[in-house]
């Protein structure tokens, strides 16, 4: 089990109340006992702060308050492992034909230290919102064999087709807002 | 009494899975060499070589950042309690 239908509920509740910007938390697990921990994006104030060693700000990056992995930190110290480390994607453009819910370079590079998985047992759990509407949910684990991250399949009970349709209209809403931006901008 | 430090899952490979180590340091830069003198595998993972600490690693003393209190000068005492916690972040680019 990668997470329980109600944690997804939740996950996917968070990644919609932060929308346009990215939401991120954690899953902590000790026993059976699980834990879901909300965190605080700070990338708007680091951006903000020191905007050339953080170009990018929360609608396309995310990271975890330190308060937040402090408190992490104590729950491992009782005994809690990192079950799954998930984040969202806001109006993020579609990769290989498939969703926004893809495992990007910067996604990668930060799970990684000295080369090695900060946490190589837990999952990764990337939400694709798009128009404020969820679009998809993909995971993806370390796998040692392989020396990188795969996707794994999550199940999930069938999405009606009208909620199939509203993302793809939100897709395309997010798009001519952004036309219309770019368009503003050139005047 | 010492000053006992948190090590969480991501240096642990470099600890021999010990998440909680006890040193003697005086201060955060006196820990780091102290943890580093004993588990040599926490060299560039905490700070780079001219000594730096990682932008992407974040160290507390009794819940207080470092960069709040006197960075790697922050003078320590018996009972202090310090986590060393690199950064979770990513995003869709």
């Amino acid at each position: 089990m990668i997470l329980t239908p109600k944690e997804l509920d939740a996950v996917k509740r968070h990644a919609i109340e932060e929308y346009p910007r990215e939401s991120c938390g954690v899953i902590l697990e000790r026993a059976g006992l699980r834990r879901l921990l909300r965190c605080r994006n700070i990338q708007d104030a680091l951006h903000a702060k020191d905007p050339e060693r953080h170009p990018r700000d929360a609608r396309t990056a995310y990271y975890i308050d330190p308060q937040d992995l402090l408190m992490m930190g104590r729950l491992e110290s009782e005994g809690f492992q990192v079950a799954v480390i998930y984040h969202s994607h806001a109006d993020a453009q579609a990769r290989g034909g498939g969703t926004g819910a893809y495992f990007s370079e910067s996604d990668r590079q930060q799970a990684l230290l000295g080369g090695q998985p900060m946490y190589p047992k837990a999952t990764y759990l990337v939400t694709s919102v798009v128009g404020g509407r969820i679009e998809a949910v993909a995971a993806f684990r370390w796998r040692a064999k392989e020396g990188a991250f795969r996707r794994l399949e999550i199940r999930e009970p069938g999405r009606s087709w009208h909620a199939r349709a509203a993302v793809a209209a939100g897709r395309g809403w997010a798009w001519l807002q952004h036309f219309t931006l770019g368009e503003r901008k050139l005047r | 009494m010492a000053v006992t430090v948190y090590i969480p899952t991501p240096f642990r490979r470099a600890t021999n899975n010990k998440d909680r180590i006890e040193a003697a340091a005086k201060t955060v830069g006196g820990l780091l060499d102290e943890l580093e003198r004993a588990h040599a595998g926490l060299k560039g993972l905490v700070r780079d070589e001219a000594g730096r600490v990682h932008h992407h690693v974040n160290i507390y003393v009794n819940s207080e950042a470092i960069e709040a209190l006197q960075g790697l000068s922050t003078p320590l005492k018996d009972g202090d309690e310090v986590a060393i916690i690199p950064a979770l972040a990513g995003g869709c680019r």
